[in-house]
């Protein structure tokens, strides 16, 4: 496959794309942008007209950006077992975070199994789903409500999207592994928590649970196969 | 919001964006509205994708077909985030395979072209950026928004898998 190749390829293919998502558009009914829209383009534009003034601005918040950063960073070492954690990276995507493994040798075999052996009151297994290298088994109590417990041994295949908008993250420990808990500022959703082992196992419950009841559960997770 | 403050800096970038703007204004808040069925939510992606426009008006050609189809699938891109992170609960376990959420007929075209199109929708939309226009990664990240890092990781993810499906078709590989 050489790049000319893949370039035709990549034309044709883009040109069916387009046509599909736009067959249906008339530029005589075109939608008018809305009073707010108007006054977005006008900032933008606005700013584009005064950039020495924005990128003194942005350099100041940079500054502060870096700051923050840099003390972010001087807790995280101080007060985890980075060791630990090593290789877990959290990619900061827009408004959320990628949580996956890189250059992991993947070390724990395709048929390890692993289970809570402390669930709250009511919980009982509902759905066990496996694919590929990720086991899901749901649990769900008399109120319909889901407790999910997921993970995964393949870590190079597996990226994770975590929804950081609407949820407070929290650094905790996992029987001595660091884990994130993001708790939810909506009711409607679930609290997580999320940890691996070693480099080679990824974790995550998601439950409405509080979070000692999530770091109790988390810790109660054992291999039993 | 620190994303408007380096953008567009003379008037022939200017020129450029605004006639970006009057031209594909509509046709992207279609592909958007098509999508999302939520005004506001397509005037959100639409002025996100603007906002990228304008960051990288440097690198984005004028209005021209080849432009009209980036756009269009910038828009298309940044509905299937919303799609990502619009999930009951905090975390989605984000699964390639199932992100292609455009059925598509590629009867009567060759291998490659289908398998590009069958590709997942961030790998496809690398492929895309970096055949067509010939961006590098480091503009890719920028113009999607990820870092660099985890496009050089969707990059990898993409020849593997591209090479994969086109070997599954039956694709042949001219190995001179």
């Amino acid at each position: 496959m050489n790049d000319d190749k893949i370039r035709n390829a990549a034309l044709r293919s883009r040109t069916i794309f387009v046509e599909e998502l736009d067959s249906n558009f008339n530029p005589e009914c075109q939608q008018k942008p809305s009073p707010d829209f108007d006054r977005k383009m006008k900032k933008l534009q606005r700013r584009a007209d005064h950039p020495l003034l924005y990128r003194s601005l942005y350099k100041i918040a940079s500054i502060v950006l870096v700051l923050l950063i840099s003390g972010g960073t001087w807790i995280t070492v101080d007060a985890e077992a980075r060791a630990a954690f090593l290789g877990w990276v959290k990619e900061i995507y827009e408004t959320y975070f990628v949580y996956r493994i890189e250059d992991s040798d993947s070390s724990i075999p395709a048929n390890s199994d692993y289970r809570p052996t402390w669930l709250p009151d009511g919980y009982t297994e509902s759905i066990i789903d496996s694919t590929g290298s990720t086991v899901m088994i749901i649990y769900t109590n008399a109120d319909n409500q889901m407790l999910t417990f997921r993970y995964t041994y393949s870590l190079d295949e597996v990226d994770w999207f975590v929804d950081v908008e609407q949820a407070q993250i929290k650094s905790t420990i996992v029987n001595g592994y660091s884990a994130d808990i993001l708790v939810a500022e909506d009711v409607d959703c679930a609290n997580v928590i999320m940890w691996t082992i070693d480099d080679k196992c990824a974790f995550y419950i998601s439950a409405f649970l509080s979070e000692s009841e999530l770091v109790q559960m988390a810790e109660s997770v054992q291999q039993i196969k | 919001m620190l994303i408007y403050f380096q953008v567009i800096e003379t008037d022939d970038d200017k020129s450029k964006f605004e006639a970006i703007y009057k031209a594909y204004y509509g046709l992207m808040y279609h592909v958007a509205y098509d999508k999302l069925h939520h005004p506001q939510d397509a005037e959100d992606v639409v002025h996100y994708v603007f906002v990228k426009i304008a960051e990288n008006i440097k690198i984005i050609e004028p209005v021209s077909p080849k432009t009209r189809q980036l756009v269009v699938t910038m828009v298309y891109n940044r509905v299937i985030d919303l799609y990502r992170v619009r999930s009951k609960h905090a975390v989605v376990p984000f699964n390639e395979e199932l992100q292609n959420h455009v059925t598509l007929e590629a009867e009567g075209e060759d291998i490659l072209t289908k398998c590009i199109l069958k590709l997942p929708d961030q790998q496809r939309m690398v492929i895309w950026l970096k055949y067509i226009h010939g961006y590098n990664l480091h503009e890719i990240s920028k113009l999607l928004g990820i870092s660099l890092r985890w496009a050089q990781k969707i990059d990898q993810r993409a020849k593997k898998k591209l090479e994969e499906l086109y070997r599954k078709e039956g694709g042949f590989f001219d190995e001179r």
